[in-house]
């Protein structure tokens, strides 16, 4: 019988004894087969109840990527319980403020537990003053001698997991996500990509996020396929591990946002040649996707097995569970260029001709089954093929809502349709995204709130309170939007260079995120409408404009 | 006389952040330079063993705190 719940297909893939999980490094490497991680499972389910964690509580997860976080999350689904994943404090942030942001975070969702690691266990017991979550590390559940517990049994319409992905920790908004939901859009999903039972999947992405959560390892978990994981930070300064291990155990499946896609054109060494003949698809999600950085990937890693038909592009959002779309695995993304400049709502998308400088758009593909998606104009009536307006998204992956927040999960639902927030147009049945509606930067594929980013940097002494703006800009070298802040300094505010060093500080400090860029403006800049609302699009376009933008420092 | 590392590794900076205006000393720290962050910190480190001809263990170039820590990791390789 086909799985109804997300533990029934988790239990079917696991039941795959000569697949498992490798964790791969330069220092070398460890696989936990996964009859092993499905004992480990058992353990960490009976040790959670146990302990009194019981169906229905949700529980925080703050560990390093690797088959400990693997077992936590599962255990937390098999015991009946809602797991969400969230990321350790960065560098630099001060661990005050992180912890402050996610005792709110778990006063909001009444979170029950945070697992986490052993060195993070006394400051999350001193610094999560309430004391009401019980904080307890995977050593500690691994060796607790608890009553077998056999695996909870769900219904389909009950909560799986939360997905916080977005925004920065206080105010990210806990995605909703169903037993019911995640069965489908894993079946989905799957189909479109024609898994076949010899995949092997290979991921550096963080499981706090929603593709390395759902491609990376509910995917290949629950279908049973061998998975092989990186560090994220070992990635980063070592992006030629990720071939090193397609080589080593053949990899045929990879998630990476626009930016990687650079950074392994760039930094990956030519003097060492990778296999890499195994893949079926590197697949550019969760940022913009840009045609040249698509074609300098295939250029560059062609002669090693990664030509132009290697790459696939997915348009992919925590609020479906994951994909939406997805181009055919095995041939070149379709490309269309456009003509003009103009791609706000209501407006046709001709195609360039011999005009010169056109906008290339890459196509996302068509929808995976299940899913419906309609471009809306402003008043959320449907336009045709060909016209630029709100992506609108209804699919039986749907999430439910943000976790205890009604009033967000009414603002981004109309008539049965999750608006996006995203714009977009359809051309020959497939979808092309052509900008962003909400106020949401997309930087390397985490998803930022502008106005988070502007409360935090109004803050900053020197910088005039509520003239602050947040924008995402291109950036060719990078290949993703660069953070860029524009502030207006206060009378008697420090000098430029000092303020902008200040600026980046406070953002590093209580976000953990790096500011790329900062500007001063002088005042009355910053374009803000008759009731004081800061109106960041017409902001955006006097930073692109040169006469305007000549007056930043 | 041969130059200082921190003279070098202003360079080094420089063309990294394409910004001859910087300027370096070893309190310096990421956010004292625009555009400094954990992918351009990593061009900045291939740029860095190019520039000194020596390897950087990724282990200790990612817990950097400050531009004296990079100086000091150069000069311990070189010595190595």
């Amino acid at each position: 019988m086909a799985p109804s719940t997300l533990i029934e297909m988790l239990d079917a893939g696991l039941a795959k004894a000569e697949r498992g999980i490798t964790m791969f490094s330069a220092a070398g490497e460890t696989r936990v087969g996964y009859r092993e991680v499905s004992q480990r499972i058992d353990q960490a389910t009976a040790a959670l109840s146990f302990l009194g964690v019981a169906p229905g509580d949700r529980i925080v997860l703050i560990l390093p990527q690797g088959v400990e976080l693997v077992t936590a999350f599962f255990a937390c689904i098999s015991a009946g319980a809602i797991p969400s994943i969230l990321p350790p404090v960065s560098q630099k942030q001060d661990p005050q403020l992180y912890w402050r942001d996610i005792q709110i975070l778990l006063e909001r969702i009444k979170g029950k537990a945070l697992i986490t690691f052993p060195a993070y266990a006394v400051d999350a017991q001193q610094l999560l003053a309430n004391g009401s979550t019980l904080v307890v590390t995977m050593p500690v559940l691994m060796a607790m001698d608890a009553p077998p517990l056999s695996r909870h049994v769900a219904k389909p319409r009950d909560i799986a997991f939360l997905q916080h992905s977005s925004g920065t920790t206080a105010v990210k908004k806990g995605v909703t996500i169903t037993h019911a939901a995640a069965v489908a859009q894993l079946e989905a999903y799957a189909g479109s990509l024609s898994i076949r039972p010899d995949d092997c999947v290979v991921s550096w992405l963080p499981l706090y996020h929603d593709m390395g959560l759902i491609a990376c390892l509910l995917l290949p978990v629950a279908l049973g396929l061998d998975l092989v994981m990186i560090d994220t930070f070992e990635w980063l300064i070592s992006p030629g591990l990720l071939f090193a291990a397609i080589e080593k155990h053949r990899g045929t499946l990879v998630w990476l946002p626009n930016f990687a896609f650079q950074h392994l054109t760039d930094i990956v060494s030519r003097e060492r040649r990778y296999d890499l003949s195994s893949m079926r698809a590197f697949i550019n999600c969760s940022e913009p996707c840009r045609a040249d950085t698509m074609r300098a990937f295939a250029a560059r890693f062609a002669g090693e097995g990664a030509g132009e038909g290697s790459v696939a592009v997915c348009y992919a959002m925590a609020e479906t569970v994951l994909a939406v779309t997805q181009t055919p695995l095995g041939s070149a993304p379709k490309t269309f260029s456009a003509r003009g400049v103009d791609f706000s709502i209501g407006s046709r998308i001709e195609p360039a001709g011999e005009k010169p400088s056109p906008q290339d758009f890459v196509s996302c593909g068509p929808p995976i089954s299940g899913a419906d998606v309609a471009i809306f104009s402003d008043t959320n009536a449907a336009l045709g093929a060909g016209i630029v307006g709100q992506i609108a998204v209804r699919a039986p992956y749907l999430f439910e809502g943000y976790y205890a927040l009604p009033q967000e999960t009414a603002h981004v639902f109309h008539d049965g349709w999750y608006l996006t927030g995203d714009l977009g147009f359809m051309h020959d049945g497939e979808l092309y995204v052509s900008g962003r509606l909400k106020d949401t930067l997309i930087i390397r594929g985490k998803n930022i709130m502008a106005h988070d980013v502007e409360a935090v940097i109004s803050r900053v002494g020197g910088v005039k309170r509520g003239r602050v703006v947040a924008i995402g800009v291109f950036d060719e070298a990078t290949g993703s939007d660069h953070l860029v802040v524009v502030a207006e300094r206060s009378d008697a505010g420090p000098a430029s260079k000092d303020l902008k060093a200040a600026v980046r500080r406070e953002a590093t400090r209580v976000m953990g995120i790096a500011v790329s860029r900062v500007y001063i403006a002088p005042a009355g800049w910053i374009v803000k409408s008759t009731s004081g609302k800061l109106n960041r699009k017409e902001s955006f376009q006097k930073f692109t404009n040169p006469e305007s933008r000549g007056l930043l420092e | 006389m041969s130059r200082t590392t921190i003279e070098k590794l202003t360079d080094i900076l420089r063309d990294v952040f394409v910004d001859d205006t910087i300027v370096i000393d070893n309190s310096t720290t990421a956010e004292d330079v625009e555009g400094w962050d954990s992918l351009s910190h990593v061009r900045l480190i291939m740029a860095v063993e190019r520039g000194f001809k020596v390897t950087l263990p990724p282990g200790d170039v990612m817990d950097l705190m400050t531009v004296g820590d990079l100086v000091a990791l150069i000069e311990r390789r070189l010595a190595a």
